[in-house]
């Protein structure tokens, strides 16, 4: 999936350069190299993006005993994903999936959220989606990494 | 006339998002916790910081909110590029 955005955003600085040599106008020339400049941070930030989680993939189907239940992030102290095995008939026309998870976020057991709770600073807060550690519900594709 | 995408127009943006996100979330809380007065001093504190950080990014990119609640200069400078999206 890089290699597509790489090759996207080569291809928007190509362009960019091709518009900067077809058009030699005075606000073409300004705005092309505008759009030279916004290519340029573009490649950037694509260099730069952080690596989704790969530890609940990972650990799908260990179900270590720290809670009685099986859960499939254990190397996280949230223990929100929780495995179950579905019954699987003998009559299915495709394999069927083994394992099945479902999310029980933490506000399903705080129904009044208490008073003075520990805050994340702001910018983390911005990130995580919620501004209390309390609160946080992690939110991860099951079928894209 | 568009607005180049600097390394300093990201930053000062994140900046006032995290002040505003943290505003929205303690409003959603002040909704149901009418007497914590710890929380509403920090929502006080953090409205002015995102007044001064709003005034600031405007100084420099234009208007952030629309019908009057951001100052415009000349010439009109709200449908001016790049949209939200394109940033």
């Amino acid at each position: 999936m890089t290699t597509e955005s790489n090759d996207r955003v080569e291809s928007n600085a190509s362009m960019a350069a091709q518009a900067i040599n077809s058009v030699p106008n005075a606000a073409n020339v300004a705005h092309a190299e505008a759009n030279a400049a916004n290519a340029e941070n573009v490649a950037a930030a694509a260099n730069n993006a952080p690596m989704p989680n790969m530890a609940p993939v990972e650990n799908m189907a260990i179900g270590k005993e720290n809670t009685g239940y099986k859960t499939a992030n254990n190397t996280n102290p949230l223990n929100q994903v929780h495995v179950y095995e579905p019954f699987i008939g003998p009559c299915d026309p495709c394999p069927p999936m083994k394992l099945k998870t479902y999310v029980l976020p933490p506000h399903l057991f705080i129904p009044y959220q208490p008073q003075g709770l520990p805050q994340y600073p702001i910018h983390e807060a911005l990130r995580r989606g919620t501004l209390w550690p309390a609160l946080f519900s992690s939110y991860q594709s099951r079928y894209y990494l | 006339m568009s607005i180049v995408l600097d390394e300093q127009y990201y930053s000062k943006l994140e900046e006032l998002q995290a002040i505003s996100f943290a505003l929205v979330e303690l409003t959603l809380y002040l909704d149901t916790h009418p007497h914590d007065a710890q929380a509403i001093q920090q929502f006080n504190q953090l409205a002015m910081q995102q007044h001064q950080c709003r005034q600031a990014f405007e100084s420099l990119y234009g208007p952030t909110l629309q019908f009057g609640n951001s100052f415009s200069n000349y010439p009109w400078q709200w449908s001016q590029s790049p949209w939200p999206w394109q940033v």
